[in-house]
Parts: C-alpha cells; sequence; structure tokens
C-alpha cells in the first residue's frame, strides 16, 4: 500500500492485527476505543507497535504519542492526518 | 567517627576488590564497549554538547543543545565551581562540563576521570585550560590535593554490577561516597546525577539493556543512594526529572534518525537499529516511571561546626 492511500480505516485495521497477533485475539474482537494499556498491551510492546508504525508509514513515531492518544482509533486518526500533511508536502 | 557498620562496609567493600579486580566501581570493558563507537556517530546523535546525559528543558520547544547547556550550568552552579580553585568531574565523558569550566573566568584546576579510551583522547586532545583527564577508576584515584567541588554526571550507573547483592552493592556505593568526602574540602559541594529503579523490580531489568546497551552495569535503587552516602553526605535538594530524560532521549532518536545513511556509515546497520530500539525503550521506561533521573545537590557531612552551621544560600542565588 502506497502512503497514499492510507487513512484512518487502514492504520486502525493495521493496529488491530498487530495487537490481535500479541494477544492471541482476532484483531475483529480488538476495541479500537479501548486504552491501549487495559487491553493487556505492556509498555514495551506499546514501544514495538510504534515502531513498526514508524517503519510502515515511514513517520518518526516517539512513544509520548500513546499518552496523547492512548487509543486505537485516536492514534490512527491523528496518524492519518500526519501521513496526510507529509503526502501533500512531497507532492 | 566510625561506626561498626561503616567497618562492616569497608571490609565488604574490600572483598568485593578484591573479587571483580580492576571491574570494581566501574567495568572499563563494559564502558568501552559502549562509549568507544566512533566520536563522529555520537556527534550526529548527541549534537554539539556532546554531552551523554539527561538535559534539563524548560518546556517542550527549547532546543537539546541549550537543554544540554542548563543542565551542565546546573551542576556548575550547585557545586559551588565558580567560587572553586579545584573540580574533579567523574565520569567526565567527553568533556562538556570541563569545557564550561575552562572557558569560564575563574582561574580553576579541573581533574576529569573517564573510563573511556576514546573520550579520554578526545579531552585531552582540547588542551582545555587548567585540565587535567585521566583513564581512571575513582576507586583507584588519588588526587594531589582536596577539591572545592565534585560533579558526576551520569558514571554512578556502572557502579554496581547486575551479579552483586543488594549488600555488596551498597558497599561500593558507600566506598564511592566515603572517597568523594576525603577528597572534598569540609566546605565544599557535589552534585551526582544518576539514573535510578523506579517503579520496577531490579530481576525485570531487561536484559537487553544489561546485555546489549550497558554491559556489566546495574542501576542503584534511590534508597540504596542514600544508605550509600549516610554519614558522609547531607542532602540539600534533589530532583527527579525522569521526564526530562524521555525527552532527552526523543531528541536523541530524532538526530539518529536525520542522519541515519551517515550514522550507518560510521558504525553499520546493527549498532543503529539496537540504539534506535533502546532510545525508544528508555524513554517509555523513563516517561512511565520504570527509571528516575535523579539530580543531587550534596554537601559534606563535618564535625566543624563553623562549616555546619554558615549558610549556603548564597550558591543557589549565584545564577
Amino acid at each position: 500500500m502506497s502512503a497514499n492511500n492510507i487513512d484512518a480505516a487502514s492504520i486502525q485495521q493495521f493496529c488491530a492485527d498487530y495487537v490481535g497477533r500479541l494477544l492471541g485475539t482476532p484483531a475483529e474482537r480488538i476495541d479500537p476505543n479501548v486504552d491501549l494499556d487495559s487491553l493487556g498491551l505492556d509498555s514495551a510492546t506499546a514501544v514495538a507497535l510504534i515502531m513498526s508504525l514508524e517503519e510502515w508509514l515511514g513517520l518518526e513515531l516517539m512513544p509520548e504519542l500513546l499518552f496523547e492518544y492512548p487509543t486505537i482509533a485516536a492514534l490512527s486518526n491523528h496518524l492519518a492526518t500526519r501521513v496526510a500533511v507529509t503526502a501533500q508536502r512531497s507532492a | 567517627m566510625v561506626s561498626l557498620a561503616d567497618t562492616n562496609h569497608r571490609a565488604e567493600a574490600s572483598e568485593l576488590r578484591q573479587r571483580e579486580g580492576e571491574k570494581y566501581g566501574g567495568s572499563a570493558e563494559g564502558i568501552r564497549q559502549h562509549y568507544d563507537l566512533d566520536t563522529k556517530f555520537w556527534h550526529l546523535v548527541l549534537g554539539c554538547t556532546l554531552t551523554y546525559s539527561c538535559a534539563m528543558f524548560v518546556d517542550g520547544e527549547e532546543s537539546l543543545d541549550d537543554a544540554q547547556q542548563r543542565k551542565i550550568d546546573w551542576h556548575i552552579r550547585n557545586a559551588g565551581c565558580a567560587a572553586a580553585s579545584s573540580v574533579l568531574d567523574i565520569g567526565c565523558g567527553w568533556g562538556s562540563i570541563l569545557r564550561r569550566l575552562a572557558e569560564g573566568s575563574a582561574a580553576v584546576h579541573c581533574v576529569g576521570l573517564t573510563l573511556s579510551q576514546t573520550q579520554f583522547e578526545h579531552v585531552r586532545s582540547q588542551n582545555l585550560r587548567g585540565v587535567k583527564v585521566r583513564l581512571e577508576n575513582w576507586a583507584v584515584h588519588e588526587p594531589a590535593e582536596v577539591y572545592d567541588s565534585i560533579v558526576s554526571v551520569g558514571a554512578f550507573e556502572h557502579f554496581a554490577k547486575p551479579e552483586e547483592t543488594e549488600e555488596e552493592k551498597i558497599s561500593v556505593y558507600r566506598d564511592f561516597f566515603a572517597r568523594c568526602h576525603s577528597w572534598l574540602r569540609p566546605s565544599g559541594r557535589m552534585t551526582l546525577q544518576t539514573m535510578a529503579f523506579g517503579n520496577m523490580k531490579r530481576e525485570a531489568a531487561s536484559e537487553f539493556m544489561n546485555r546489549e546497551v550497558f554491559p556489566d552495569s546495574d542501576l542503584p535503587f534511590f534508597h540504596e543512594i542514600v544508605t550509600g552516602m549516610e554519614g558522609r553526605f547531607e542532602i540539600v535538594s534533589f530532583r527527579n526529572d525522569r521526564l526530562h530524560y524521555a525527552r532527552t532521549y526523543d531528541r536523541w532518536a530524532t538526530n539518529l534518525r536525520r542522519n541515519r545513511a551517515q550514522a550507518v556509515d560510521l558504525v553499520g546497520e546493527e549498532v543503529v537499529a539496537r540504539t534506535e530500539r533502546y532510545f525508544k525503550l528508555i524513554s517509555m521506561g523513563f516517561r512511565i516511571g520504570k527509571e528516575h533521573l535523579l539530580r543531587f545537590v550534596l554537601r559534606p557531612v563535618t564535625n566543624r561546626w563553623a562549616l555546619t552551621g554558615a549558610d549556603y544560600w548564597d550558591l543557589d542565588q549565584r545564577r
């Protein structure tokens, strides 16, 4: 998938797949509106999620994002905006 | 005044010293593995102050270099270096504090200790006015004269080893503070900055950190530091700036990312990838309080009542 057609929904799917894989739960059972820490993700795994998003999206992401946007839904919306801004700049 | 507990600690420290040999108080091998990467690499990551320890930010917008300078000046001010004629820097790194002192107006004589060959050569090559740098462990340091000020930033983390018992760790710390106490003029001041375990158990310390990042090093707990200085130093003030360290690590991660290609050329893909992972993990650790960043201002305990009673407000006012 190129950066142009990455949107909030596809980022949300990526996160749900990632978290689901870690927790051994089907992705569709992961509630995107629940805090990642109450889903059972530990801090090291949350950092790993941030790092794989960083690699996939080609953005620079810091762990502090997880505190500003603690749910998959909030994180995905924020990242989608950043992806769009970056795409616009390089267009 | 030597208590029985003191005598026991001294015996324990000397036993440990015998067992660990040159590694006692800080393993040169462990230090070199981390710090002896190409200085150009550290320049890319750490910025122009070349300071590998927690900065002191006023806000989120401030540049890393300014925040590092503020940290350096905090130590210089609180250790009373402005009025000092001699200063000891234990774990001087690439010499950012020594350089600041050498460039200052005071005619000050400074000694820096490091266990890293690269750092040692880097400091020596700068020919800083009044500065002597030594490739030496604090455990074998023998000063030519007493110091008016001692600063130690980001070295204490390396004094203890993961395989030591808590009692052994404390006896190393006690030995360290006892030496600092004997090297410092009774009216002198010392600042100490170190990472510490926060809300985490020692055995939970990531193996990745111990093996890959800082071999042969174990962080202190706050209570171990305080026990270590009991009877030797009075705590004038201390602060826990863990969020400042999370931010510092984030800035280093940004620097590394922006200069990634150049960094890979200097140290290779594997080291860069490991460093990126370490920066992110540790930033998270500081943010959630698994690790703390402690800065202490200390004054030596002395039975010279005329000194103990003298006020020290002017040290804080000197800005």
